[in-house]
């Protein structure tokens, strides 16, 4: 049976989580693996994968990781992925991007305030990845105000992508989609329209909340 | 007839001309100049809002991300069977995540160094990338190429970022990766590209000579 290594945790394995659910895939076996534990950097775990991440795909013979590459691979035969040459290459270019756009919202603003070790090293790291992640969401408020999904008109691979990086930031600021108010209707488009999103949130947004209250403040 | 805008010196554009030159596919050549600031002018911000170079352009399709326009451009021989597939994507993903320091890291900081400086900058430099050069040195030592045994567009991506550390002599430790340009030396269309690279290097006076072969 195919194998996904995955935790919740991690937004690019809720991408892979939320298509499999979307899709309906029941024959791939799901298996979380404690990152708390360090379990993705156990011998057994690098000799399949040794660059030590989640998510990683095991089919077979065929192991790999990158949360864009297993996306394309589960999609393979799936409407959603575009038989299209042109449509398929604006993908390819959304997910080129990804890791300097998209992603910078976990990795400049939501990680340094979730691993902040006070109060106010947290409040400060807000503010800083919050200057770093502002012309990122100008961007795609713009954006969301004349497209209903990243590639335009209708979903793609690519809002699987996407979401699971910008939901994230309400959880630092439950305010902050106020002031964008196009990024805000997307996401509730996706809890009303598409399958398997709403739980997907809810679920990270109930192991940030835990996280959160562990440490009291 | 397709239509790229490039500049020579850019590691993803070299990327795409070589590809280009290997297919044999007709295109016109745009050669831009980032040093004349003409990636800012408000008709290239109108193709590619990013300013950002490769752009490829079909009448109204305008695709960047050199990787995006290498999958589109793939021929038949080039195009990955579904098991390949992953390990491709896996390889474009790494690329843009961490090969891509190869030049922001090392190579552009080189580049744009103060005159004389160049090569020591480039030295000081190759620190910070060298533990993502050590993991291609021990792939390669595996395989021929950098996705398995057979030629893939991640070569093609791929070569263009390490050959940049060959024009400071920092691949001397990696006979592996000097193994695998001298192969990719011999694929049709590299040599058109890098030649021109290199000897733009030598006319902006960054290196002082032409390297030495692979």
């Amino acid at each position: 049976m195919p194998t996904l290594y995955a935790n919740k945790v991690s937004q690019p394995c809720r991408s892979l989580l939320w298509f499999i659910d979307y899709a309906n895939r029941k024959d791939i076996d799901i298996r979380i693996v404690d990152v708390q534990a360090r379990d993705h950097k156990r011998p057994e775990f690098l000799a399949k994968f040794p660059s030590g991440q989640i998510p990683a795909y095991e089919e077979g013979d065929l192991l790999f990781s990158e949360s864009t590459a297993i996306l394309e691979y589960l999609a393979h035969n799936h409407p959603l992925l575009p038989t299209d040459a042109r449509k398929l290459a604006k993908l390819h270019e959304y997910f080129a991007r990804h890791d300097t756009e998209a992603r910078k919202l976990t990795t400049e603003y939501v990680w340094p305030w979730f691993v902040a070790k006070s109060r106010d090293e947290m409040l400060d790291r807000k503010r800083v990845g919050y200057d770093v992640i502002k012309p990122i969401l100008d961007k795609y408020d713009s954006w969301f105000a004349k497209y209903d999904y990243v590639l335009g008109p209708t979903l793609s691979l690519a809002d699987f992508m996407f979401a699971p990086e910008i939901d994230q930031v309400v959880f630092a600021d439950s305010l902050l989609f106020d002031r964008f108010p196009n990024i805000s209707r997307y996401l509730r488009r996706l809890r009303q329209e598409v399958t398997g999103y709403s739980h997907n949130i809810d679920t990270a947004a109930s192991i940030s909340r835990n996280m959160a209250d562990s440490r009291g403040w | 007839m397709g239509k790229l805008y490039y500049n020579r010196l850019s590691q993803p554009c070299r990327s795409v001309l070589w590809f280009l030159g290997f297919t044999g596919i007709e295109f016109e050549k745009h050669e831009v100049n980032i040093s004349a600031r003409e990636n800012e002018t408000p008709e290239f911000i109108k193709l590619n809002p990013l300013g950002q170079l490769p752009v490829w352009v079909e009448d109204d399709f305008v695709l960047t991300e050199s990787s995006a326009i290498l999958q589109y451009l793939a021929t038949a021989d080039l195009r990955a069977c579904p098991s390949e597939a992953g390990k491709i994507a896996e390889y474009i993903a790494r690329h843009h995540s961490l090969v891509r320091q190869l030049s922001s890291d090392c190579f552009v900081p080189a580049l744009l160094a103060p005159d004389s400086e160049h090569a020591s900058v480039a030295k000081a430099k190759f620190e910070d990338v060298a533990d993502t050069v050590n993991l291609f040195e021990a792939d390669l030592s595996k395989h021929r190429f950098v996705v398995g045994d057979k030629l893939t567009v991640c070569d093609f991506l791929f070569a263009c970022e390490v050959d940049q550390l060959h024009c400071f002599g920092l691949l001397e430790n990696y006979p592996k990766i000097q193994e695998y340009l001298r192969r990719i030396c011999e694929v049709q269309g590299y040599k058109d590209v890098w030649t021109p690279f290199v000897q733009a290097l030598v006319e902006l006076k960054v290196l002082t000579q032409v390297p030495p072969q692979f």
